[in-house]
Formats: C-alpha cells, structure tokens, sequence
C-alpha cells in the first residue's frame, strides 16, 4: 500500500516537475524568443551582417555579396574601391544557409539601393535548414519545433543591446572581407572533369533561390552568380545544377572554376589546400570580377 | 549515437528504461545484450563481426583455462604452464585485432575500426587473466559475457570495467528505482553541461591554435593549451557522467573514471584521479606482472650486489613503470606524440619518486607541513603546469610542433599580443566558458571535501532543488554550443 502511495507521489512529482518545465519554455519563448524567426538558420550572424549595413551610408553600396565563407574569402572590396571605383560590401557569413542569404538580402535592401547582387553558389547546395546535427534526432525535432532551441543564442543580442556599442566595434573595416594569409598548397589535380550529370539543387533551396531572384527584379537589381574557384567545394556537376537553373531564369553565371585566364596557382593561392583562396588569391579573383562588374555598371549608367 | 547527444539521453534510453521495466526480471540481461547489439551495429554496423570474435575468443579462452584446472591432466607447474600459453593465445588474438586496426596506419594500411575495440580489448585481457589467476570464475553464458563487453552505456569509450564488479548488477535484473532514474538524469545532465556548455565551446579556439601554432605567440599558445586540458577534462569527465548517469538509471554502478584530478599533489597522484579505469588496469595487468616476473627478480638479486640495496630496490619498480607508461601512450594511439606523452609521464613519475622522500625529509626537518598554503599552492601550480605541458604535446600535431609551441611559450611571450588575438569564439562564448568553467571548480573543490552534492541538493526544499535543476537544464540549452554557428563536436576519447 505504502509502495503504491511512493509510486503515485513520485509520478505526481515527475508530471509537477516536467510541466514546470513546459511554463519556463513558453514564458521564455513568449518574452525572449517571440520573434518569428522560422525562416532563419543563424539569426545571430544574420542579424550581425544586418547592422553592419546599416551602419554603412544610405544607398552607398553599388555591388553587395553574398554566401558562405568561400565569398567572404574571395572578393575583398578595397581592391573593386580602389582600382575599379566600386562601392561593395560582403555580407558573407560562416556555412551560410540560402534561407539566411534572403533573409539578409530583403533586410539590406530597405537601406541600400544595389545595381548588382553577387550570389556564390556554394551555399545554393548547402542543406537546407536544420539547426540540430544530423545524428542528432530529438535535437533536429527540438529545433525544428521551439524557437528556443533553434535560436537558443539569441540572448547574445539582448546582451549586445544592452552593452556599451563601443567594447564590440571592429577594429579593421574591410567590409566583410576575411584576410586570410597562411597557404596550404592543394596537391589533388585538375578537378572540374566534364560531365553531363547534373548535381540538383535542393528544393527548398530552389525555393529561396527563385525567392532572391524575385526579389531582385522587383527591385531592379541585377543577381549574378558566381562559383569561386575551390576544388574541395566545387564540381562539374553542381556546375551544371546551377547552369541549368540560371539558363532557364535569364541569370548570368559565372563560374570562376572553368576561367582559364584566372591562373589560379593552386601551390600559393589557397589558405587550405583547395577548400578556400587566400589573400593572394582573393586579389586575383577579386581583380577579374572587378572588371566584369566595372563593364556591367557602367553599361548600366 | 553518441553519449553526448540528446537523442541519447532524452529517446533512446527512456525507451531503455521503459522495455526494461516491461521485462521480467529474470530476463532483463537479455533485454540488455540485444538492445547492446543494436546499439553497436547503429554505430559501427558490419564491423560488429570483429566484436563477436573477440567474445568468441574471450569465451572459448576463459572455458579452456577452467577447464584445465578442473581436469586432472596436469597439475602445478605443468598446470601452470598450459594455463599461461592458453592465456597467452587469448590475449594475442584479441591484441592482433586491435594492432591491425588501431596501428597499421603506421604502415600506410588503415581501416575503420569497430567501435570501442580499444576498450573492450582491455576488458577481455582482464576477464582471461582474472581467470587465469582464479580470482573470478569463468563465466559459462556466451551471451553474459557478451553483455559485459557491450553494455551500452561504456561500450564508446568506458569506464573499463572488471567481471568481477558488474556481474552481480548486470545480470540480476534489479527493478527500477525513483531515485536511481531521477540521480542518474540529474548526473546526465551535469556532464551534458560539462560537455556542451565549457568542451564544445572551446572547441574552436584551441582547434584553430593547434592547426597552425606558427600563427600565434607563446602568449596565445599556453592559453591554447590550457583551454585543451580544461576542454580535454569537461569532456572526459562530462561524457563519464552521462555514461554513469545511465547506467545508474538502470541501477547499475558503473566504476568512477574521474575523482577531481586537479585536486591531486603530483603527477602520479593525477594520474590516480584522471582516467582511473585505464590506470588501475595498467597497475594490474602490466606493472604487476613485470614486477612479479622472474627475470625482474633475478636482475634485482644481481644488481643489489653491484650497486646495493638502495638503487637495486628501485630498479624493478622503475622497469614496469616504463612498460606502464610506454602502454599508456600507445594505447592512446599511433602516433609519436602519444608516445611521447607515455614517456614524458614516466620521466616525470620515476623523478617524483626519487625526490619526493628526501623533499618529504626536508619538509619534516623544517617543520613545514602539506596544509601550508604557500606549499600547497605551489604544488598545485606545478601540477598545473606539468599536466597542461602533457595536454599540449599529447594534442600538437608532431611531436616537432609540440616543441616549437613550448619554446614559442619560453621566448615568444607577450601579454599585448592576447588584444588581438583570434580565438574563434565570441566574446560572449568567452564569457559563459569562464563562468562555466569556474562552477565547475566549485563543483570539483565541494566533491573533493568529500561532500555528495546530490545528496545535499536532494535534502533541500522541493522548490529549490527544483530551481537548481531547472536552472542546470535552461543553462544548457540557452547557452550551450549546439546548432547554428555551432559544430557539434564527437566525443574525443571515443577516437583512442
């Protein structure tokens, strides 16, 4: 009888202690978490790279970039400022998701008024949102499902807000640029071998994709994509995923991996052995797209 | 599926939990063994084969040395002899496995190795001589002594646990207790903490140190390689606590890997603290064997003429420490590095033991005692030092890496180069780490005062004990290192 009264007290107890546990959850996701941020992977970088435009001057950017880190390793705006007269920003972020790509882009938009967005291709592939790891189910459930969870940093922001701007200013402005200058040489060989496979784009990121171009013809924007030369990260057949999708969508690609005339020395221009371009090789690649853009825009004016 | 994620915790062991109430008691070791194969085939799949052969060998090993000591074929010497080559067998084909997987990479040949092969080994290694030595009986279920190779909650990376101690709760099926269920969540959730909140948040920074050390100043390196050590320690120890904690929701005692190793007066006391399981096996299974050995004895005899009691007393223990530590490093892996991790123990373990007597001497002569803070102090900076030096070598690249990062510390020290220094993690991380970091101090520094903290924090109010869970639970899921511009790292000891 005593047992059976434990076992009731104990369940009474774990029913108390984990409804306690739901309150906390909806409290905190009802006062910290309440905004709608179900479209946003990293709110925490996307929310960085917003106020970093903001504090640019109003409708000073002409040309702005977006990606992962191989485009925040690649076009180094200093370079397109002073030998092209170009105004650009890299609004680049780690693993950056496409869903973060537009969430980024519809806020930049509201304070710059850009003639060409440059899209890298990399992060078009990049599986689409999942904050949770893949072995990790009840994580990627929790995720998915709680604010909380997925945006669980979040109180990063209030802090920041709260906190004197001084103490977190950027000491260097290189307008999201990362100078990156070890070099790890890539030894793999040629790597773009000709194919007639196709690698597709997921369809939750053709989804976003279609969303940016949207966006930027309503906005009399022009979207250019470019594929940043990285054996590691790149292929022919991802090359012909995003040739076909720019085809049949009147975007121009360019796909800076099949340029011949960019003498990508992959001994001294990579900081890891193929995966991303050092700093000498971001002036090279950062000089040839600056000429295709300086053509671009002042066809335009 | 790894400890440390929470499908771990949170699905797969209450589904555990509530098959294993479901079950007859009596059959409760069968739950176990197929949920145990269920769990090994998730994770290392065909692999499993080597496992099973490894239980095989283990099996027919400990059956053939009973039963030559029931018969009546052979006694004494003749006995004692046989037993020892059936042993040996044993041993070299569980060892030939583990050597093909875990070293043939020095020759160029590498394989994918199956899970926990490096702690299972041991495992079968002590089941056989414990056998051999009579000290436990041979075990006649197959599938019994499957399970205590496989028990899921150790099968990853430990604790490496002795027949002797598990068998009684692994097998008999205990029912299911409130308060093992609620003390075993309460220690999951404080190595997750240790695990996500401090571990997985320094991840990054000392990764970024360790791959290009020539990037940065002695300043920022001996910060790298105390970040490894504290990274190393709230990983360990937090993935045991997760281990234990399940286990212990199972009502079965898992053995301590861990007793608050900053805690400790010199290297070999750390060594007693910090992965305790592997020390005790090596004490057991290598440094007494050697000891023991007749060749040993007979040097000893030898040298006591030549160089007298005093050295010649030494010279023995000296031998199977090296054999102790040289086991040490290499069972960690191939590499030179863990080699010189073994030997820079051994070193340092075999001066301890010259001078510590004639320190003790001293100390006793100047009426200065152990409880001096001056004295204490310094003997836990040393230790501090000597421990995050291991850590930095065990870690670097080469062992040529490890030197150029410790001279870098020697004659590349600058504090103003720390302004701007890239750790890889905001500032923010930074800020929780340290906080985080010195809770768990505070944690270790009550446990070593010998206080339970779980049953202290069980004797409160239900509204405090319940903040302090909620608390503990909320501190990991708002600022631990998961999702986005997050990397989920893997459990590092799972690799050895």
């Amino acid at each position: 009888m005593d047992n059976t009264k434990e076992t009731y007290n104990n369940i009474i107890k774990a029913v108390l202690f984990f409804t306690g546990l739901i309150i906390i959850s909806t409290l905190l996701t009802v006062f910290i978490y309440k905004d709608n941020k179900k479209n946003i992977y990293d709110t925490i970088a996307v929310n960085n790279k917003i106020n970093e435009i903001k504090n640019e001057p109003n409708d000073s950017l002409q040309v702005i970039f977006y990606g992962d880190s191989e485009c925040y390793s690649t076009f180094y705006p200093k370079i397109l400022s002073s030998e092209f007269n170009i105004s650009s920003f890299v609004c680049a972020t780690a693993a950056q998701h496409i869903c973060d790509t537009y969430a980024i882009l519809n806020e930049n938009i509201r304070t710059q008024a850009p003639k060409v967005i440059v899209l890298e291709t990399n992060c078009i592939f990049r599986k689409p949102k999942n904050t949770g790891t893949d072995k990790d189910i009840a994580m990627n459930f929790l995720s998915n499902h709680l604010s909380m969870f997925a945006h669980h940093s979040d109180w990063k922001i209030l802090a920041k807000k709260a906190l004197p701007k001084k103490r977190f200013k950027h000491k260097k402005n290189n307008k999201g640029f990362v100078i990156r200058k070890n070099t790890i040489p890539y030894r793999g060989g040629a790597y773009m071998k000709i194919t007639k496979k196709t690698k597709k784009i997921p369809k939750k990121n053709l989804e976003y994709l279609n969303q940016i171009k949207s966006l930027c013809d309503n906005n009399n924007i022009k979207l250019i994509l470019v594929s940043t030369p990285s054996p590691k990260n790149w292929s022919y057949k991802k090359h012909n995923g995003i040739y076909k999708w720019a085809a049949a969508n009147s975007v121009t690609y360019i796909d800076l991996n099949l340029e011949k005339s960019l003498t990508i020395n992959w001994k001294k221009d990579t900081k890891d052995g193929g995966d991303h371009l050092n700093f000498s090789g971001a002036k090279k690649v950062t000089r040839h797209i600056g000429e295709y853009l300086k053509k671009y825009i002042l066809l335009k004016e | 599926m790894e400890y440390h994620l929470l499908t771990y915790s949170f699905l797969f062991l209450p589904i555990i939990l509530i098959l294993y109430k479901l079950t007859p008691s009596k059959f409760r070791w069968c739950l176990l063994l197929v949920v145990d194969i269920a769990f090994y085939l998730m994770i290392s799949k065909a692999l499993i084969v080597f496992f099973i052969f490894a239980v095989v060998i283990t099996y027919c090993t400990g059956l053939m040395i009973d039963r030559l000591g029931s018969s009546n074929k052979y006694t004494g010497k003749m006995l004692k002899k046989h037993k020892r080559i059936i042993l040996f067998i044993g041993i070299i084909l569980n060892l030939s496995m583990l050597i093909v997987f875990k070293y043939f990479k020095l020759i160029g040949i590498s394989f994918i190795a199956p899970i926990g092969i490096s702690y299972y080994t041991l495992q079968t290694i002590s089941y056989m001589t414990d056998i051999c030595r009579r000290t436990i009986s041979c075990e006649q279920n197959i599938g019994k002594l499957a399970l205590y190779l496989s028990y899921f909650p150790q099968v990853i990376e430990g604790p490496i646990s002795r027949y002797s101690n598990m068998k009684n709760e692994l097998f008999a099926g205990k029912d299911l207790s409130y308060t093992n269920i609620t003390s075993g969540y309460q220690r999951i959730l404080w190595g997750l903490f240790k695990k996500m909140v401090i571990a997985d948040h320094l991840a990054p920074a000392v990764y970024k140190i360790f791959l290009h050390p020539e990037n940065y100043d002695g300043t920022v390196i001996a910060i790298g390689a105390i970040m490894f050590t504290t990274q190393l320690y709230a990983e360990f120890s937090g993935c045991m606590d997760i281990i234990i904690g399940s286990s212990e929701t199972l009502s079965i005692t898992l053995p301590e890997n861990f007793r608050q190793p900053f805690f400790a007066k010199n290297a070999s006391d750390f060594w007693h603290r910090w992965h305790i399981t592997l020390g005790t096996w090596l004490k057991d299974y290598i440094f007494y064997p050697i000891s023991l050995a007749k060749p040993l004895k007979k040097l000893s005899k030898k040298a006591k003429t030549i160089v007298g009691i005093n050295i010649s007393k030494m010279i023995v223990p000296t031998i199977a420490l090296f054999f102790v530590w040289l086991t040490n490093g290499i069972w960690h892996g191939a590499g030179l590095t863990y080699l010189f991790y073994g030997m820079y123990y051994f070193v340092l373990i075999f001066i301890e033991t010259i001078c510590e007597p004639h320190i003790e001497k001293f100390c006793q002569k100047h009426s200065i005692y152990e409880s001096n803070l001056l004295i204490s102090s310094f003997r836990a900076l040393k230790l501090f030092v000597i421990v995050n030096i291991g850590e930095m070598f065990f870690r670097a690249k080469s062992i040529t890496s490890g030197f150029n990062m410790f001279k870098k510390i020697i004659f590349d020290f600058h504090l103003s180069s720390l302004k701007d220094a890239n750790w890889g993690i905001d500032k923010y991380d930074m800020i929780i780490c340290f906080f985080a970091i010195i809770l768990l101090f505070i944690v270790d520094f009550i446990h070593e005062k010998n206080i339970k903290l779980r049953d202290v924090i069980s004797n409160y109010k239900l509204p405090i004990r319940w903040a302090i869970w909620y608390a503990l639970i909320f501190s990991i899921i708002l600022t631990g290192a998961y999702g986005a511009g997050y990397t989920v790292i893997d459990m590092i000891y799972a690799a050895y």
